[in-house]
Formats: C-alpha cells, structure tokens, sequence
C-alpha cells in the first residue's frame, strides 16, 4: 500500500514490480554517486549534468519512467522491504571502543560456530530439576570451573613441576598444557567441534591425559572405552554417543586397534577420525604425536564453560546394557572440590589411581591430583608386582585402589613384602570390600590409613569414611555422605528403613547425573525425577549414620521367597586356602525359582568340593539356607576393568 | 497579520544569527533559497513545502562528546545524534523571527515524508546547510564537515523574511591529508575502509580532491535503521516452522529490544554506526570537533590574552 491505497486502487502488480524494481531501486536515493564538488561549487552545468546519479525522487523517477507518483513510492518501498538484510545490524556488536572494522575478519552470525545436531541431543541429557539445579547453584556447589581452568592455573603458578610420570617417563603442567592447546587446535582443524564427542581407548598413560586436556579444551566430550573391549563391543557405545573421532593404542600382537577402527568409521556413521597414540600410524588413520606436533598455539576462541558436557562414560556393565552417563564440569568438578579437604591433598603429593581413566573413579582420581596440582602416578596396567613396584619406585602419598587389587596384592603375599611407606592415604573403591582386605592393607602402610569410598559413574564419589576415624570405621564401612550428598535406604515396601536393617540404597548430591542419555527405560529405573538416584546397591546403616554396602539389588537370589543376598557368603569363601575368588549366582529352579551357584576360581595346584565350602560356612557360622547349592569351577573370573566381578557372564555349564 | 516594513535584511540576520549561536548553535548561516530550489529534487524543494519561503536559515550544532567516541559502537548508536539540541535551537529561533520580525517563520520538519515512506526526508537539511556555507560534503555519503568543528547536525528555519544569502565554502576539507595518503596506499580513505558494510567507495583525483563519491545507501540504511526489523522479524515469525522457531524470532535478545524500544520509546528505532565519523580525522580532530577540544581552545585564548 502506498498513502493508505491498495495495489488495486494504483494498478499496480507484482509483475511491474519485477519489472522496474531494480532500476527504481538503484535510481532512488538508495544508491548515490556524486562527480566533483559541484553543488558546493555552484556548478551548474556539472549539477544538472550529474543529477540523476545523486538519486532521484519518485516524482522525478514517476516522469521518467512513464510511472504515477504513487506507482514509483510503491515499487521503491517494496524493493527497499524485500532487499533488507536485517541481521546487519550484527556488525555493531563488535566494534567501537577501540575496535576497528576489518572486512576480512568479519564472520556473519549465520555463518558462525553451530553445534552438531548430536551435540545438541547429548546436551538433553542434561535434565535437571531445576529445583536441584538451583540448590547447587546458589550454595556454590556448582561453579564455573572448567577442566581447563584447572590445568592452566598450575600451568601459570608452576609450570614446571611434574605434572605426570608414566612409563618412565616426566611431563611437567607448562609441556603437557602445551601438548593439549596444540592437539586440541588439531582437533578443530579436523572439523571437530564443541560439543562433539571423543572416544578414547588407552591405558593409563600421559597420552590419555594430554587427549583429555585437549578435548576439555576444545569443549568436546570424551568419552571412555575400557581397554579390554574390542570393535563388536565398542561399534553400539561410539554409536549410541555419536561419537566423531576415537584415539587409540597401535596395534598390538593380539589386537590391532588401529585398523579395528578404522573398519568401524564404516559402520558408525559419525565417525570420521582414527587418531593412533603411538607407533606406526595405518592408512585411513591419524597420528597423534603427529598432530601434537603440526597444531597451533592460539587460544581457543570458543572455550566450553562449566555447564558443558565434560565427560561421557558409559556404566561399567557389569550387568545388563551399558548406559550412557554424561557428566557436565559441575557434576564432575563439583565432587573433587568438595571431597577436596577429606584428602587433604596438596600439590607436593603423588597420587596413584588403581582404576583405569577409562572408568569414572579414574577420571576422578586423575582430577583430584588436577585439582591441587598434584603428580600424578600412572600405572597402565595392573598386576600384583607392577603395582607394587610402581609404589616402591614412585613413592606416592596418595593412593586409589580397588578391593580386587588389595586382594590379589594380598594372595600374592605382596603385601607383606613390599614397600608401601610413602603412603599416607589410600582409598579403596570400586566395589564392596571385605573388612580383612582394607585391614590388610592398612597393616601394609607403616605411615598412613586406609579409608574406603563408594561411588558409581552416576555421581562419583558419595559416601566416604575420614581419614581420622577408628580403625574399625574406615575398614569396616563406608562411612557417611559426602558434603551435600543425601542418602537413604527403602524397603521392598517402599518404605525407609530402620537402622540396621537392610535396604536398596538411594543417593542424591551435587555430583548426581541427571539421567542416562537416550535412554529413558533406564531413566524410568534409576532416576526418580527429584534428584534421587537409585543405586541398585543394598545398604545398612548403623545408628552413627555408618553405611556398609552389603550387595547389589540385582544380584539377589529368591529361593523360594527366601532373598539370599550372596555377598557375605562370598567374602567368606573368599577367606579359603584354596579359593583365589568366588561368586555367588543365582540359577533357575522349577520348584524354588532360584537357587545359589557358587563359581570359583581356585588358587593354583589347590582343589575343593561344595562339602568343603558348606563346612567352611558353617565354621563360619553362615545359616544353611545361605548355602550353595551347586559349585561350578571357573579358569579366569570375567572381571570389569575397575576388577568387579561380571556375574552376567557366569554360567554353570 | 500584521507585517513591518522598515527591517533592514543585514540587521536582521546578523540579529538572526546571533540569536542561534547565543542558543547553543556552533554556526549558522543563510542559505539562497533560489539556489535549493535549483537544486533539490522535484518534490523536496522548499517552495514545494512552503511557497512563501523567501529565505533559509541553516545553523548546526556540535557532534558527540569526546567519552561518547570511545565506547563500543553499540552504545554510541543510542546517542551518538544530537540533532534534537539543534532542533531546539531551530524551533525557538522560528518563533523569534515571528516575534521580533513580525514575518512567518516556519521550523523545517526534518524528518520523514509520511507519503514517501521512512527512506525520505521532508527537505534536505544538509542541502540547506551547505548552501549556507556551514559545511562541505565528506566522502563519507556526503555527511557535511567543517574544518573547525568537524562533524555537525544541522536543522533549518524557513521565513518569508528576505534575508541576505551567504556563500557556500570556499574550501571542502575532505578528504585531509592523511586520509590521501591512504588512499593512494590502499584505494580507500578511512571512512571507506572501517564502514562495517563497506557503503562508501570513491576517488580522489591527482591534487588530491574528491573526484567522485559513491554511497550505497540503502546497505548504510539496512544497518542503523532498526524500524525496518520489526515488520521483518513479526513476518519470520508468521512463517516460522514451529513453535521453539516462533519463540527465539519474537523473544530473541536483539529481538525484544526492538519491542522494548517501540513501547518504553527508549533509544530509538534508528541506530546510526558513526564509524566512518569514529575515524575521520576531521569529524575527531578538528580543532573545535568536541566539547573537551572547544574548551582547550578556549583556555589557550585566554591564556594568550593574559587571563
């Protein structure tokens, strides 16, 4: 419309506008040239000569075109609506103030960083109550901190103290810091971006820290693979995550993972990079040192902030399907920080970490020592000499091992022998751990106590004993929660229960995930929407708010109405001459339902019956009704790479 | 009404004049009203606005203070015009002609032709302006400059008054020196290279004097004229795909500030960028182009006076 008049009353159509548009358009005052100085110079013939050029009015433009007024004020304004680029405006935001326009620097916001669709879906899982969100928020248990945060203060404050030693070798925080910044604008160059995920599979080696600096730095996800999984089972987890590069060890006499890889690139849609740690590097992969070595230093222009996707760790399997936990820098930082003073870690420590990086509880040791500035102490793989040797040689004061370490260290007779002086603080974890296995240890450490800690993937670390506590506290329980964790314990009626009694253990924190990604069959099951996780653990407390873990909810044995929870049992089998390790499993029973099977793996040269076991337990004055029924031997106990025993995989046949 | 007679037309402008600058104006001057009418396009002349005009006053008041040109571009987009004081002046000096002289006095309307649409102007008061020997055009889209107070606003009083004409400058001060050289170097003077949509180009002949200058001023107007967004973003809207689509387009930041700005009345639909002012040296250097510089000038007099 033009002065109130519709095209109908000015006969005007949208072919007239196509037809004079542009030249009404360019001959208005929307595009101006002027020759000379003449209207200042009163140059008359050089003004009339030039006027059109100077944009003409729609009277002007109606007479010359054969237009009315009105038809030139309609298809000018039109041309003039349907040519404005609204989003120029943009260019505004960065300049002035001292900040000069460069056309060749200038990116248009459409044409910015984006997300990927998958990094998108990865970030809903991250569903919090926003109840919960809230709570950590404003009590500061949620802060801005940042994986990278951490490693570039040490990197100013003392770049040169060992940030890691690991197969004999040395980095300091100033080398490793610059290894990341490089690998991570490597990264970027590969077309990786904030957001997407990293798989990775490597022993406890600087190369995995210096992949999961750079990750962090960048703002992509790392996400876990345990060593001993092989492409049929890491094909559906680098699916399930999306995942858009995987970093790998060479190839090896039993296993090539770098061509292994490289064949999943074709199965797995979004993975495009096979990056190598070391070694010869295969066509169709890339090396690492390699791109260490060609990426840049620039700072990263878009660096992820604590409320990103960190971590993406899928839980250890040790039954059913994994699931995809993924753990922003506030879930994942907040744990440390507030577990911090329970340690009383300071960066003259060395820390070594029992679990594997690829497990949760090993992401969470490998911050803890991030966090203080601490060394950490690597061990790529364990053995019952390889771990002592590496404390008599490295000396660490700190130190996080799990009861299946403790307790093959314990059958080796290592314990007794080897040297654990350096050590003022260990911290057993990983699975429920029998009294005479934390004592034995604690016997092994003329400078330092035992404490043990629970935790899962879900929430890290959660209840914890202190490290000044009586001897039968941290040996015998888990103690209380950790800082602004929450626990309780609910009967089969769905009720609390009693002290003493036993109960499915749930917890809530600071560091709870706030569900599983893509999963919400999984969610249903362990989340119950207002911050509680439910663990799957069974718990007892004691009066003095103690908690002891007394076995999983899933590994409950119904014979006949009668629960049988099997670890008890197991500890004390555990406890014969002749067993290396036992585990207790249910099997199908027409008449009962279920009924216990023990499966043992016997120490070398020994032999044992079921009568031997049942004896055993009554000596120990297990009840009868607890007893197993049916004794299978096993060569090798299918274990986790955090040393849990995989029940799922025992079958009496 | 009443008209005298005896006014003698010098007196009368001097009296004119005096009463501007006394108001705040930094020059003012009469244009040849014959002359913009010679000039200005068909429909945009005075005569076409007001036949009876006999003659322009044209006065401009100073740009932004020196603080204003150091913040970001954003920022200065909300005040960097202050043509409203030059308005003001523009107004009360109508109503003292009317008063003093007994003549109608008429304050130019300097804003929009309500039956051309937002793009043009009642009249062209930098047409005025030039005429009226109070600035030269810049090859920066013909902004008007003067040598000693840089960058102006200007606005325009029309009366029946016969009022003796003055000249335009004698001299134009862009492009400057510094600004040639650039040019020689690189093919564009500083206005040209720091405009974020890159709406100046031009030439400058062997003696260093504007040849040609060319301004495209629709992108220039698609960036500082936010009024132009609103319809844009209700019909993004209309047409988004779905519901989360629809939210960002209306709820957007950048977005809500144009609704802001359309019911509070804060800031304005037009956002001028000023960095082709930000960095020419005339708008930021000439002796007087800022409060702060008027008040060196002023001290350096008096100091040279003996005060």
């Amino acid at each position: 419309m033009t002065r109130g008049l519709k095209r109908s009353q000015i006969g005007m159509s949208e072919e007239m506008i196509q037809t004079y548009g542009e030249s009404i358009f360019e001959m208005s005052h929307n595009i101006q040239v002027r020759r000379g100085d003449a209207v200042r110079e009163l140059d008359w013939e050089q003004i009339e000569a030039t006027r059109a050029d100077r944009g003409m009015s729609d009277a002007e433009l109606a007479r010359q075109f054969g237009l009315t007024h009105d038809q030139v004020t309609y298809i000018r304004t039109i041309m003039e609506r349907r040519k404005f680029k609204r989003h120029n405006y943009h260019r505004l935001y960065d300049l002035g103030g001292g900040r000069r326009f460069r056309n060749e620097r200038f990116v248009p916001h459409a044409e910015r960083f984006e997300f990927h669709q998958e990094a998108l879906d990865l970030r809903k899982s991250l569903d919090f109550d926003p109840r919960v969100a809230s709570k950590h928020l404003r009590l500061g248990n949620w802060n801005g901190d940042t994986v990278t945060d951490w490693l570039g203060k040490w990197t100013r404050e003392k770049p040169d103290a060992v940030a890691a030693i690991g197969d004999g070798k040395e980095i300091t925080f100033r080398e490793i810091h610059d290894n990341s910044l490089r690998l991570a604008n490597s990264l970027l160059e590969l077309g990786i971006r904030k957001g997407d995920v990293v798989a990775i599979q490597l022993p406890n080696q600087i190369e995995f820290m210096t992949v999961y600096f750079a990750v962090c730095m960048m703002g992509g996800v790392l996400s876990t693979m345990h060593m001993p999984y092989r492409a049929g089972e890491m094909e559906p987890l680098l699916r399930h995550g999306n995942a858009r590069a995987v970093v790998c060890a060479p190839a090896a006499d039993n296993y090539d993972a770098p061509s292994a890889m490289r064949d999943l690139c074709e199965r797995v849609e979004t993975l495009h990079h096979v990056i190598v740690a070391s070694g010869d590097v295969p066509d169709g992969t890339l090396s690492l040192p390699r791109l260490i070595e060609d990426g840049g230093k620039d700072e990263i222009e878009n660096p992820p902030v604590a409320s990103d996707p960190a971590i993406l760790c899928f839980t250890s399997g040790t039954s059913s399907a994994p699931k995809a936990v993924v753990h922003s820098y506030q879930t994942m930082l907040a744990n440390n920080r507030i577990a911090a003073p329970i340690y009383n870690m300071s960066g003259d420590d060395v820390v070594l970490g029992g679990p594997p990086f690829t497990h949760a509880f090993g992401i969470c040791v490998m911050n803890f020592a991030l966090m203080v500035g601490a060394t950490s102490l690597l061990m790529p793989a364990f053995t019952p000499p390889s771990l002592v040797e590496l404390i008599e040689a490295g000396k660490p004061t700190v130190m996080f091992v799990a009861p299946a370490h403790v307790a093959a260290c314990l059958k080796t007779g290592l314990l007794e022998t080897g040297d654990f002086s350096s050590v003022r603080i260990a911290t057993i974890s990983g699975s429920a751990c029998p009294p005479e296995i934390a004592y034995a240890l604690e016997k092994a450490m003329p400078n330092g106590s035992v404490g043990q800690m629970w935790g899962m993937t879900e929430c890290f670390m959660g209840l914890h004993t202190p490290f000044d506590g009586p001897a039968d506290i941290r040996c015998e329980s888990l103690g209380g929660t950790t800082p602004t964790f929450e626990a309780r314990l609910i009967g089969e009626d769905g009720a609390l229960v009693a002290d003493g009694e036993e109960g499915a253990l749930e917890i809530r924190g600071c560091s709870v995930v706030a569900g599983y990604f893509n999963n919400d069959e999984a969610n249903r099951a362990a989340f119950t929407g207002d911050g509680w996780f439910r663990t799957g653990d069974l718990a007892c407390r004691d009066a003095q708010g103690r908690v002891r873990i007394t076995g999983r909810e899933k590994d409950l044995i119904n014979r006949g109405g009668i629960k049988i929870n099997p670890t008890d049992i197991e500890a004390v089998i555990d406890t014969h001459p002749a067993v290396m390790m036992s585990a207790i499993a249910p099997i199908p029973d027409d008449i009962l339902g279920e009924r216990a099977c023990v499966y043992v793996q016997l120490q070398p040269d020994a032999s044992i019956t079921l009568e031997h076991i049942c004896s055993w337990l009554a000596e120990h004055d297990v009840s009868k009704m607890k007893w197993p029924e049916r004794l299978v031997f096993v060569d090798q106990m299918p274990m986790t790479p955090t040393r849990k025993i995989i029940k799922g995989a025992l079958t009496p046949t | 009404m009443a008209v005298k007679s005896d006014i003698a037309p010098e007196e009368a402008k001097k009296a004119i004049l005096e009463y501007c600058l006394k108001k705040g104006a930094l020059v003012a001057g009469v244009a040849d009203i014959d002359v913009v009418n010679r000039i200005a396009p068909e429909g945009h002349r005075p005569s076409d606005l007001w036949p009876r005009a006999r003659s322009i006053i044209s006065l401009g008041v100073g740009g932004q203070t020196q603080g204003a040109w150091a913040v970001p571009a954003k920022a200065l987009g909300y005040f960097g015009s202050t043509e409203v004081r030059a308005y003001t002046v523009a107004y009360g000096a109508a109503f003292y002609i009317e008063n003093k002289f007994g003549k109608r006095a008429l304050y130019c309307p300097p804003d929009m032709d309500t039956e051309a649409g937002p793009r043009v102007p009642f009249q062209s008061l930098k047409l005025h302006a030039e005429i009226a020997g109070i600035g030269a055009r810049s090859l920066a889209g013909d902004i008007l400059l003067h040598p000693e107070f840089g960058y102006m606003y200007f606005a325009s009083v029309f009366t029946e008054l016969e009022l003796p004409p003055d000249q335009p400058m004698q001299d134009n001060p862009c492009p400057t020196t510094s600004c040639v050289d650039l040019f020689r170097k690189s093919g564009q003077t500083p206005c040209m290279k720091f405009c974020p949509v890159q709406c100046l180009s031009g030439d400058i002949d062997e003696n260093g004097k504007q040849l040609e200058m060319r301004y495209d001023m629709a992108s220039c107007a698609e960036m500082t004229q936010q009024f132009e967004a609103v319809p844009g973003v209700l019909a993004d809207a209309i047409r988004a795909e779905d519901e989360e689509e629809r939210e960002d387009l209306l709820f957007d930041a950048e977005n809500k500030i144009l609704w802001y700005k359309m019911s509070v009345g804060s800031g304005g639909l037009l956002g001028q960028c000023f960095e082709c002012m930000r960095v020419c040296p005339i708008a930021n250097q000439s002796p007087q182009a800022d409060p702060i510089r008027r008040y060196e000038t002023r001290m350096a007099a008096q100091a040279e006076a003996g005060e």
